[in-house]
């Protein structure tokens, strides 16, 4: 291998990517958009009404915001992640002890059911230090780089087979290797800017509470980005078809998206779907990202995850490096 | 010295038999042309001397040896369609594909010799077809190449952009290159070639030098006139039984060997001679005379 070559392909790649208003705008519009999406959740979590959820009993006031959830379970996951300030049921309620709102909210119930309440028993669950939008904000990172490195790497690839540029390629002395290294490494460049882009963007749109090393919430986010340019390579390995590679790339993407708890847990769900899970890399790096932001995980901590996505990244490269095909024939 | 070798070279694609078992020999040093019509083979061959295809039987010998890894460093390659990596300059592509090799020849002094000064600092994709050919051609040379293949260099271009790449490929022949082009243009490899072969439904009809294989072919000049109401071929024939007589769309064409003698008859039976232009016949004449077809119908 001559990493003379690589950096060669490497640097032609990178000036194709800034040289492209369009896709250059996109890497950097779609995470704005996102982000101020993301304000605008942020706003509709801090609004002034309580929400609260009245499971199998009556309640009515016009100071809370009922929303209706059917079981228990349910709602005191939801209040544990801030989405709602106070529980009632038939006998209990429940607040969350490290939501200052859970605290008002139960303080102006008290005073509202004041005859009501020596039926009901307090009771505190112990809450989480992030709100639904920190533990939201990792999932929305990871989606970003799940587009940008199955297209940017797949895609790429399968168009410039097309075109021809692999062809002439071919005559040349690069190895495949050497050209899969600098597509790959070009765009995970680019997704290192993007992600600590969206990260600040986001950071000053609302300070994030992160308990661990933004050194290793970097490795983790990084590596996530490896695995999923692997992937894209494998995907990109043999064909000349656009539209083929863009259906296979929507097939991994979507169920990688629903089941890698990026909008919402999986908490609940059948056991299947939970194993499921485990062997998508989207998972295992939003995972390892709330785990670093939200309970201060080390590297040690996160090994498992480290595992699964230097693995996962590891057997694609090689993989994707087999299966290579210049030309399709 | 030989070059290169190809032996019984065999390809099909499907049903389809695109190479049947052509052999020929490239001297060090020669300019070699594989001439034939659209769909004859010569891409094929090419791309198996390239190895960019795999031949299903025979055998390529590069300065006699069997092809290996290396065997990319020596030789340059131009496709007949090929896209560059989109979004660089002309000067940057040549960066990048010199970049890919360990023996090149510096930028500056390929721009300067395939003639890019005026658009090297343009987009590739906004150069002429021109402008592209030269600067492919440019990029085949950046390894400084001991074999050249060049897969119709000038197939699109306008009259002044062939003769230029003609200019560069002659003064490339100067300096000692071995040179294999194809081309469906007869004219182009008459100037440019020193041997050929022509190719046709994916077999060799002729080999040899262009002139020599003209004067063995077709040792007669040709006379050609228009077409009209008192020049029609019935006439011409019954009038030169001897002759061979051709029609080529609006155009009547006589080969022969007793000109004075084919003008004395025409003249005798009052046919106008306006029009009429006698010339040397050329390699489209010789490929007309070994298929019976033009060569790019």
């Amino acid at each position: 291998m001559s990493l003379r070559r690589v950096w060669v392909l490497f640097n032609s790649r990178n000036k194709e990517f800034y040289r492209d208003p369009g896709s250059l705008g996109w890497i950097f519009i779609f995470p704005i958009v996102m982000v101020i999406g993301f304000g605008y959740l942020f706003k509709v979590g801090e609004s002034s009404t309580f929400k609260v959820a009245v499971v199998q009993t009556q309640f009515e006031s016009s100071t809370f915001e009922e929303v209706a959830i059917p079981s228990l379970e349910e709602a005191l996951k939801k209040l544990e992640f801030h989405a709602l300030d106070l529980v009632i049921a038939p006998n209990d309620y429940y607040i969350n002890e490290s939501s200052p709102k859970s605290k008002l909210a139960e303080a102006v119930f008290l005073k509202e059911t004041l005859p009501l309440v020596s039926e009901k028993t307090k009771h505190i669950i112990p809450g989480q230090r992030v709100t639904y939008v920190d533990w939201l904000f990792p999932g929305i990172i990871a989606t970003n780089v799940l587009w940008m490195a199955l297209w940017g790497v797949g895609w790429v690839i399968v168009r410039q087979r097309k075109i021809g540029v692999l062809k002439r390629l071919k005559a040349s002395p690069v190895k495949p290797v050497e050209y899969l290294a600098a597509q790959a490494l070009s765009r995970m460049v680019v997704m290192a800017f993007s992600g600590v882009f969206v990260f600040a963007l986001g950071h000053l749109i609302r300070p994030f509470h992160t308990e661990g090393s933004y050194l290793t919430l970097f490795f983790i986010y990084m590596l996530g980005c490896f695995a999923l340019s692997s992937i894209g390579l494998v995907a990109a390995a043999r064909l000349d078809n656009e539209e083929l590679v863009n259906g296979i790339l929507n097939f991994m993407t979507y169920p990688m998206m629903f089941l890698s708890e990026v909008w919402f847990s999986l908490e609940g769900s059948p056991e299947w779907v939970k194993q499921t899970a485990h062997v998508m890399p989207l998972w295992h790096m939003v995972k390892g990202m709330r785990e670093v932001m939200s309970e201060g995980a080390t590297l040690a901590q996160l090994s498992p995850h480290i595992a699964v996505l230097a693995g996962i990244g590891i057997f694609c490269l090689f993989l994707g490096g087999y299966l290579f095909r210049w030309t399709k024939d | 010295m030989l070059a290169l070798e190809v032996k019984n070279l065999i390809k099909s694609y499907g049903d389809v038999a695109a190479v049947k078992n052509i052999s020929f020999q490239i001297r060090v040093g020669e300019c070699f042309g594989l001439l034939g019509p659209n769909g004859a083979g010569k891409s094929t061959t090419i791309e198996i001397i390239e190895q960019i295809q795999k031949q299903d039987s025979g055998q390529v010998f590069y300065f006699g040896k069997p092809p290996t890894e290396a065997l990319r460093e020596q030789i340059g390659v131009q496709f007949q369609e090929t896209a560059l990596l989109p979004r660089l300059t002309a000067r940057e592509c040549l960066e990048v594909f010199s970049g890919l090799y360990s023996e090149r020849i510096p930028v500056p002094e390929l721009i300067k010799l395939c003639q890019l000064e005026e658009f090297a600092d343009r987009y590739h994709e906004k150069l002429s077809g021109g402008q592209k050919q030269r600067l492919l051609l440019a990029i085949a040379m950046s390894n400084r190449p001991k074999i050249l293949l060049l897969d119709e260099p000038t197939t699109g271009l306008d009259p002044q952009a062939r003769r230029h790449l003609w200019d560069i490929i002659t003064n490339l022949k100067t300096a000692g290159a071995t040179i294999i082009l194809t081309t469906h243009y007869m004219d182009e490899a008459e100037a440019l070639c020193d041997r050929i072969v022509i190719v046709d439904h994916g077999e060799i009809i002729a080999e040899g030098e262009p002139r020599n294989l003209i004067r063995s072919h077709l040792p007669e000049v040709i006379v050609e006139m228009p077409l009209s109401e008192r020049v029609t071929s019935d006439r011409v024939k019954n009038l030169l039984p001897n002759e061979r007589v051709l029609i080529l769309g609006q155009r009547l064409q006589i080969s022969t060997k007793k000109l004075d003698q084919v003008v004395r008859a025409l003249s005798d039976a009052h046919i106008p001679l306006d029009g009429l232009h006698v010339r040397q016949p050329n390699l489209e004449d010789l490929f007309i005379s070994l298929t019976g077809k033009a060569l790019r119908s």
